[in-house]
């Protein structure tokens, strides 16, 4: 595998994404070279960077009676079939 | 046909009949419970995905309220093995009330035509990832991508969804969503590394056979 290559499938490759066989290749690749390595290395960092950033950014917070009336409203919502009202008996 | 009333064989079964009845409703409202809760613990997964691309706290608010009920009511269709998250994701998409521009997104099998014409869309773009990068950084390097550049990152690396469940809830090949998120994640080092270079901080980025985006 070449390092183009590599690059080119590091993303899925930290999705998790790949077939076992390439899985393999692309290990063994980061496994002799340093370059890419750090590439993939930038990019795990980069990732889970931005999902803190998200995460943490003050528009995503939600606000504490949204939750509250979220839950309250989950659990007043009527899912309720209809009754059986009875269990086959009544029928000759 | 009808049956006389003081029948003792009615009479006999009708508190079993009662009993029984009891017990189904209670274990219909525990897995409705159980479900509640489960469904609760992704709703954060949910607010900033309909936060993200609604840009506005009520609309957002209003539509993980529409997503959670009608998932209440349809979770009967949740299949053994699919993650309650990425279904409630795809109900999202599906929901009535859900904003246009998803549903518009839904069944598009093409990046925006900007990024498709951008050099990110050819294999000579390959943008190093560079290094020190502030959390605001990296949020407004996201903001300007296209809509959805950031909708399938932000499926993957913030909501954790699989490429199989971000083509179910976007109802578009898994082909379409490797091929979008390839190229979304190319413009975003590119924004970063423009960043960082207005930033005009210290990089560890070589920038051998890096090509930036014309306009850039």
């Amino acid at each position: 595998m070449q390092c183009r290559e590599l690059r080119e499938i590091a993303c899925s490759f930290l999705d998790d994404e790949l077939l076992v066989e390439t899985n393999h290749e692309v290990i063994n690749h980061l496994e002799a070279c340093a370059e890419c390595r750090r590439e993939v290395a930038a990019r795990r960092e980069m990732r889970a960077r931005l999902h803190e950033a998200v995460v943490n950014a003050p528009e995503m917070q939600m606000r504490p009676e949204f939750v509250r009336h979220l839950r309250a409203q989950l659990q007043a919502a009527t899912g309720r079939r209809k009754s059986f009202g009875g269990f086959g008996r009544r029928k000759q | 046909m009808g049956h006389s009333a003081g029948c003792h064989k009615c009479e006999r079964d009708e508190p079993l009949v009662g009993m029984f009845k009891s017990l189904r409703d209670k274990e219909r409202e525990d897995r409705r419970a159980a479900f509640v809760a489960e469904a609760l613990q992704h709703v954060g997964h949910l607010y900033r995905t309909a936060m993200w691309l609604e840009r506005d706290q009520g609309k957002a608010e209003d539509l993980v309220q529409a997503t959670l009920v009608q998932g209440l009511r349809s979770r009967h269709q949740l299949k053994a093995g699919t993650r309650l998250c990425a279904w409630l994701v795809l109900l999202m998409y599906r929901v009535e009330g859900a904003p246009r521009r998803l549903r518009n997104a839904v069944g598009t099998s093409r990046i925006s035509d900007e990024a498709e014409e951008s050099p990110a869309g050819t294999s000579q773009f390959d943008p190093r990832t560079p290094g020190d990068l502030a959390e605001g950084e990296i949020l407004r390097a996201l903001k300007r991508l296209p809509l959805k550049a950031q909708e399938v990152i932000l499926l993957t690396d913030v909501n954790e969804l699989t490429y199989k469940e971000i083509a179910d809830a976007l109802n578009i090949p898994v082909r379409t969503v490797m091929a979008r998120l390839a190229c979304a994640r190319k413009m975003l080092r590119a924004e970063l590394t423009r960043l960082v270079n207005e930033r005009g901080g210290a990089s560890t980025e070589r920038n051998e056979g890096t090509s930036m985006p014309s306009g850039a």
